[in-house]
């Protein structure tokens, strides 16, 4: 017959008070661990989420050709640097007096973000089409992601600097159209938007580019961002850092690196010209001030600005077309010299 | 046989209770590891991925990209899940016997919690300069 021994009476009182109290805390920690891992996986998704929103930008069809503006051009395919992704862009030679074409000093056009080589909103074929008839060649392409050029997630600068990378490498040792006209002898570089701080980033590390133009950079992408996310996703701004981590899981994009503010310094002596709209509301001219002083701490810093009265982000072409063109020309011609067109 | 029965149940009750922490404190801690497993698993695979279908486009590689991540997220959950039910039931044990393991696994367990809204706590407390 079973006698239970006498000790397990005795144990009894102090297990039984234990578990009464442990499991109440067990249950609580418990609900904090689904609370927590319920949190944590929301929030990775919603940033995923948010990541594959940040980087698309449907790609939109060029409108018209340097053909509208009765100027001759061939189309281009170069490779990026690096990741050698196929770029489709226009070769337009300059025009001199008399009109025999030349390509001796050449600049590269770069687009903004969401738009392509052609951008209307910004004067881009306008622009290209002015260049050539001041004796200028022109390299106008489209960047990964935008216009003919293949798909790629918008990184705002962090991969396409391969692509103006990629430009330079096409005019110093592609086959370029016009075979007669040669090599360009000295390259510039105009840019708008994130195709300004990505022309900045990329003339920090290609010493080809003799010259810079930078119409309404960004010193550094993340404040936009902070902004721009939260806005467009109508998000608090908490899923801000998840959704900037998420893209750097998905897609390799690290936007904490695009800061054109840190290595600008880097592109004396060579002259930058840095143009701003005083009434732009997406990128703040206060990066404009920023920019400038970066590129000023450099030794041998040639740095002029233009703080365009009344133009809003991108707009100080359409604002004062006259003497945005005369400005830009005259600093590409005391830069990169004139072609006398021996 | 009842008294032999009851006595070798007891000694090891005995034993536990004098016992290291560093058992329960793995236990406590070990839904937070797998997480963690599962989690650089899937980034490194996500990395790998994006380089073996870089060639495709970014169409293709988007989706097979986010196709590894939601998997990975998918097998997180369900790790973390099995990792903290068998260490609640280790637990409940430890807490009928009374044996002090229970607490020490609790705390752990507390930490992981804690540990897993790190992320969440983080994005709602760093400092954001947003343009104006």
């Amino acid at each position: 017959m079973y006698s239970p021994p006498s000790f397990s009476t005795t144990a009894a009182p102090p297990v039984a008070k234990t578990t009464g109290t442990g499991r109440l805390l067990r249950r609580v920690i418990v609900a904090l661990l689904i609370v927590s891992g319920l949190l944590t996986l929301a929030y990775s998704a919603a940033s995923l989420y948010i990541a594959t929103q940040l980087v698309y930008a449907p790609q939109k069809a060029i409108y018209a050709t340097p053909a509208s503006l009765g100027l001759q051009f061939r189309d281009v395919t170069f490779p990026s640097r690096i990741d050698h992704l196929p770029l489709r862009g226009w070769f337009i030679p300059g025009v001199l007096p008399g009109g025999r074409l030349t390509a001796r000093r050449t600049i590269i056009v770069v687009h903004g973000s969401r738009a392509n080589r052609a951008d209307q909103a910004a004067g881009l074929l306008d622009l290209s089409g002015a260049f050539a008839r001041q004796g200028f060649a022109v390299l106008a392409f489209d960047m990964r992601g935008s216009g003919e050029s293949p798909s790629a997630p918008l990184s705002l600068g962090y991969f396409e600097q391969r692509d103006v990378l990629g430009a330079i490498d096409f005019l110093r040792t592609g086959p370029l159209p016009y075979p007669a006209l040669g090599r360009p002898r000295i390259i510039g570089g105009w840019g708008v938007s994130m195709g300004a701080a990505t022309l900045l980033l990329a003339a920090s590390q290609e010493p080809a580019i003799r010259a810079v133009v930078s119409d309404s950079a960004y010193a550094d992408i993340l404040p936009i961002l902070e902004r721009e996310v939260p806005r467009g996703g109508h998000l608090p701004p908490l899923f801000t850092p998840g959704a900037l981590l998420a893209a750097q899981a998905l897609y390799g994009i690290d936007y904490y690196d695009v800061r054109p503010v840190d290595v600008v310094a880097g592109i004396a002596p060579r002259p930058i010209f840095f143009i701003h709209g005083a009434a732009d509301t997406y990128v703040p001219p206060s990066n404009l001030a920023l920019l400038a002083s970066a590129a000023r701490t450099a030794s041998g810093a040639s740095v002029q600005t233009w703080l365009v009265p009344g133009a809003n982000h991108a707009q100080a072409y359409h604002t004062q077309t006259q003497e945005y063109v005369a400005r830009v020309m005259a600093f590409f011609t005391g830069t990169l010299g004139p072609d006398s067109g021996r | 046989m009842s008294t032999r029965l009851s006595a070798s149940t007891a000694v090891p009750v005995q034993n536990r209770r004098a016992g290291g922490l560093g058992t329960p404190v793995l236990m406590g801690l070990m839904p937070l590891l797998a997480l963690l497993v599962v989690v650089s698993a899937t980034l490194l695979a996500v990395a790998l991925v994006r380089q073996l279908t870089a060639a495709a486009g970014f169409f293709t590689q988007q989706q097979v990209s986010l196709i590894f991540l939601i998997c990975g997220l998918a097998l997180a959950a369900l790790v973390y899940i099995v990792a903290l039910t068998r260490t609640c039931r280790r637990i409940a044990t430890w807490q009928a016997r009374g044996d002090r393991r229970a607490r020490a696994a609790l705390l752990a367990l507390l930490a992981t919690a804690l540990i897993v809204a790190l992320p969440v706590v983080l994005a709602i407390v760093l400092p954001q300069s947003p343009a104006p």
